[in-house]
């Protein structure tokens, strides 16, 4: 694509069954339609880049003309502001509401008839942006830049109107540092947004669990009124593991089969999933044990997580100060000693709830933590198979300094809480700790008493 | 992180499937996706499933899923350049009879070749896999050539008739000058093969041509024999083409619907076409005006189509030099003259071959862009027979054309008593070597001479046992 354009109210000029028409950028599925501007020595014409080829013909107003009649005049300064009209033989080009371009009469003072001509990378950049979600600012507020208000002069990104120009610069750069974030100059200030796709993952190691996860799931749904997407890993069949998967969830939950042959397998069950990058399209990814209830609606909470750049959150057990040093393998005493010089394990976390704001950023963590597990499981004994993943994850998060205990505060995690039911405050209620003969009945009384918020 | 593929002693690939590891046939894979490269794990190798994902393969569960994987391997050389074995914890990496990859105990050096793969580097065994998928025409006489993946091994490939070393060729793989472009050593010799996925395409506009196009298709089929892809450009609907189809062609059909609403239109289809890209996949792309009988087998021209280096057609000998003739360019000519340096006849566009379309597109689109320019300041009827004469024009004078192929293998047909009938040899049944061009012909329908025509070829071919 060499150029494209956009109409007065930032839809695309595309081909859609061998005609002229606007999309809204945010719509399209991909920009293999997008249709641009092209000299062509006898003047300008739209053209396509399908990858096929088709000239527009201004007279029968197609593309699939055997041979296009094709002069379209520009009028305007296409490379400084970029803003221009087009005419064709019967006047001014304008975009009409239904999506329809037809080139009639003497409309040339109206905004219809203006466009925006774009570079084809500028336009990727901008579609990238538009078709996502975001997180903006301290308060955690959900943007988007909408379609419906924004025009080819601004741009209204959430509370945000930006100018045109200068969002077309964020994209772009972000584009070009294939970076997650965006930063954007609006009202005299620049502002931070990060992309906002949650994904909630967990990974059973055995059938005891799907119980469980049916009712953690069920909490997800009713009482955190979860809206994003779901993954779930196990060994088991899929049709099993479906059946304790709430109606609510259909079309927005994703089964993998997860190969859990040994005590190992066992004890790694996130690992090999988060770093094989089948995650690396959500922000943030929230890895949830099956005896996690969450309490309260978690939307909010997980904005917050897609701001963690590229920390990792989990509750803090404990923290290690002075020369106190981990005891318990989940803590990843048993890889204490093989701690590099100057590095120490200073919070002692459960994996009942890992946060990780996005595993494209967490990627030398994860990879690390993979290196690390092979390179230990390759040693003839391995005394802490049940904790070994977290071991892996304190030894690690050590070595990186990866590790962010504000991310997931006591505020939002109630651990082992001896709370009754009724009296949960955290926003997940890790349940791990509790009897197994108990637990699935006390998650579901506990269930049963939590506040359903009407949606 | 540096992947490789491995290639076994009888030229398969390590595939990952629910049993466990078995041998795949190249060119029998759709995707990689199931295909096992070897990357550095630690300080060793393992198998890991094939880009964009990184998921180790489990020796244990035999499956690449799993969530802690177990198997490290060694990489050991042998005394053959190229060739290694692959040392797991316990033995070696050995096919077995039925094609599977199993660990076998022992001195490896009593499984053989079947111990022994062969290391390539991912990106040169992706460009192989694309080589093996194909079809190829093998110069210089035009030989229909594909490895042989039965007789090939991880030493030597099996290339049409020729056999090429493993190394020699993957270097000629790395080193295409095009894609659609092998030259190679094999056997002390060069060879040169070009990519052959052969489509005909006609252009259909109106219904009174539809007679004539079933009649061609006729010829197409027996005695062309073609079995390719034919494409029909029309602006009538699918329907009424299916009908005018043989229907044991019509699988082989792929309509392309344009509008047409002038003469301009109706004749000048193929450079829009050649230049919109819809004709890219097709090497060569032979197009057939309606009033064409195929009166030999079609593929062998095809083949050496495919090996040619510019467009092609016949040349129209009894109109003098293209420059002042109407039909061939004099009025494009005429506005913009150019040193030729020689007298050159017009060629017809009725039998026109483009080697590889989308190698040549950028010598055919300057012949559109002119038809575009030149309709848009002089008007859509400013040009005499529109898309031959800009053809001839655009394509002589940057020398992009030549017409050796088509021009000998294509006669004129018509009236048999006609001069110029009687100058390419009256439709004689032992001189047909390719098409016969019917324009010649006084009368309305040409599908009758034409229907005549190639039953007289069908009668002399089985007399002859051909």
């Amino acid at each position: 694509m060499t150029s494209a354009l956009l109409t007065y109210d930032l839809r695309v000029l595309c081909m859609e069954h061998g005609k002229l028409i606007a999309r809204a950028l945010d719509t399209l599925a991909d920009l293999t339609h997008v249709v641009s501007l092209q000299w062509y020595n006898g003047g300008w014409n739209l053209v396509t880049h399908t990858p096929e080829r088709w000239w527009y013909d201004i007279n029968a107003g197609c593309f699939d003309r055997c041979v296009p009649e094709a002069r379209i005049e520009v009028e305007g300064d296409l490379f400084d502001a970029g803003i221009c009209r087009l005419t064709g033989l019967d006047g001014y080009f304008h975009a009409q509401l239904s999506g329809a371009i037809t080139p009639f009469g003497a409309m040339a003072h109206r905004r219809e008839c203006r466009f925006r001509l774009l570079d084809g990378d500028d336009v990727r950049a901008l579609w990238h942006v538009m078709k996502e979600r975001w997180v903006l600012g301290d308060h955690q507020r959900l943007a988007q830049a909408c379609s419906g208000e924004s025009t080819i002069w601004e741009i209204h990104f959430g509370r945000l109107v930006v100018e045109f120009k200068d969002f077309l610069i964020a994209a772009r750069e972000r584009q070009r540092l294939s970076q997650q974030a965006l930063l954007v100059m609006a009202e005299r200030s620049i502002h931070r947004a990060v992309p906002y796709k949650p994904v909630v993952f967990y990974s059973l190691t055995q059938a005891e669990q799907l119980a469980e996860l049916a009712l953690s799931l069920r909490s997800l749904v009713e009482c955190g009124r979860y809206q994003g997407n779901v993954c779930i890993a196990s060994a088991m069949p899929a049709q099993r593991v479906e059946a304790f998967i709430p109606a609510e969830l259909k079309g927005r939950y994703r089964l993998v089969r997860l190969s859990m042959g040994g005590e190992r397998d066992k004890a790694m069950p996130l690992l090999a999933s988060l770093v094989s990058g089948m995650f690396d399209d959500y922000a943030p990814v929230v890895c949830l044990k099956s005896s996690v209830l969450v309490t309260r609606p978690i939307d909010k909470t997980l904005r917050r997580f897609a701001q963690g750049g590229s920390s990792l959150g989990a509750p803090v057990e404990h923290v290690f100060e002075g020369d106190d040093v981990p005891q318990a393998n989940k803590h990843g005493a048993f890889l204490g000693a093989a701690l590099p010089e100057g590095h120490k394990i200073r919070y002692g976390f459960t994996m009942s709830v890992v946060v990780l704001p996005s595993t494209r950023q967490q990627k030398i963590f994860l990879e690390e933590a993979l290196r690390s597990a092979v390179s230990y499981l390759g040693k003839p004994r391995h005394p802490a198979y049940a904790e070994y993943e977290a071991g892996i994850f304190h030894y690690v998060a050590a070595v990186l300094g990866a590790f962010d205990p504000a991310l997931l505060t006591q505020r939002d995690c109630n651990l082992n809480d001896p709370a009754m039911p009724g009296q949960v405050d955290g926003t997940f209620l890790c349940c791990e700790e509790w009897l197994d003969s108990h637990r699935t009945a006390l998650m579901r009384s506990h269930l049963e008493s939590l506040p359903r918020t009407v949606s | 992180m540096i992947r490789y593929a491995l290639i076994t002693h009888d030229f398969r690939v390590p595939c990952a499937a629910e049993e466990g590891l078995f041998c795949g046939r190249l060119g029998g894979l759709e995707t990689l996706d199931t295909v096992m490269s070897l990357g550095q794990k630690g300080d060793k190798w393992s198998f890991l499933s094939a880009p964009p994902y990184t998921l180790w393969y489990d020796f244990l569960s035999g499956r690449p899923n799993r969530a802690v994987s177990a198997g490290l391997m060694t990489i050991e050389t042998t005394n053959e350049s190229g060739l290694v074995r692959l040392k797991e914890k316990g033995g070696y990496l050995s096919v077995s009879a039925q094609d599977a990859v199993d660990v076998v105990e022992g001195d490896p050096e009593r499984f053989g070749d079947r111990s022994m793969f062969r290391l390539i580097p991912w990106e040169d065994f992706t460009k192989l896999w694309a080589v093996a998928r194909q079809t190829w025409s093998l110069g210089p006489d035009g030989e229909k050539a594909t490895i042989d993946e039965w007789k090939s091994s991880f030493r030597s490939l099996k290339f049409g008739s020729l056999w090429v070393d493993f190394d020699q060729f993957c270097e000629a793989i790395m080193k295409q000058p095009a894609p659609h472009e092998l030259l190679f050593m094999a056997e002390r010799n060069v060879y040169r093969a070009a990519l052959y996925r052969p489509g005909v395409l006609y252009v259909v506009f109106g219904d009174k041509v539809l007679q004539e196009f079933r009649t061609s298709l006729e010829s197409l089929m027996n005695p062309g024999f073609y079995t390719g892809e034919i494409l029909v450009a029309t602006n009538l609907l699918s329907e009424q083409i299916e009908s005018a189809m043989p229907p044991s062609m019509r699988d082989q059909c792929r309509i392309i619907t344009m509008s047409a609403f002038d003469y301009p239109d109706y004749i000048s289809t193929r450079q829009t076409l050649f230049s919109s890209g819809v004709l890219d996949d097709y090497a060569p792309l032979l197009y057939m005006d309606g009033d064409i009988a195929v009166n030999a087998p079609i593929e062998p021209n095809l083949l050496r189509g495919a090996l040619e280096r510019m467009s092609s057609a016949q040349l129209e000998n009894f109109n003098g030099d293209f420059r002042h003739s109407q039909s061939n360019g004099a009025v494009l000519y005429s506005k913009d003259p150019y040193n030729l340096g020689r007298t050159e006849a017009g060629f017809n566009t009725g039998v026109f071959l483009v080697p590889n379309v989308k190698a040549q597109r950028h010598l055919l689109d300057p012949a559109f862009l002119t038809n575009l320019i030149y309709t848009d300041m002089h008007g859509r009827g400013s040009i005499p027979f529109h898309e031959q004469s800009v053809m001839n024009y655009a394509l002589r004078k940057i020398d992009a054309f030549d017409a050796t192929l088509i021009n000998s293998v294509t006669d004129v047909g018509g009236d048999p008593n006609s001069p110029i009938v009687k100058e390419y040899g009256s439709m004689a049944p032992e001189r047909a070597r390719g098409f016969v061009h019917f324009w010649c012909y006084g009368g309305a329908n040409r599908s009758l001479p034409m229907g005549n025509y190639t039953r007289q070829i069908r009668h002399y071919r089985r007399r002859k046992g051909l």
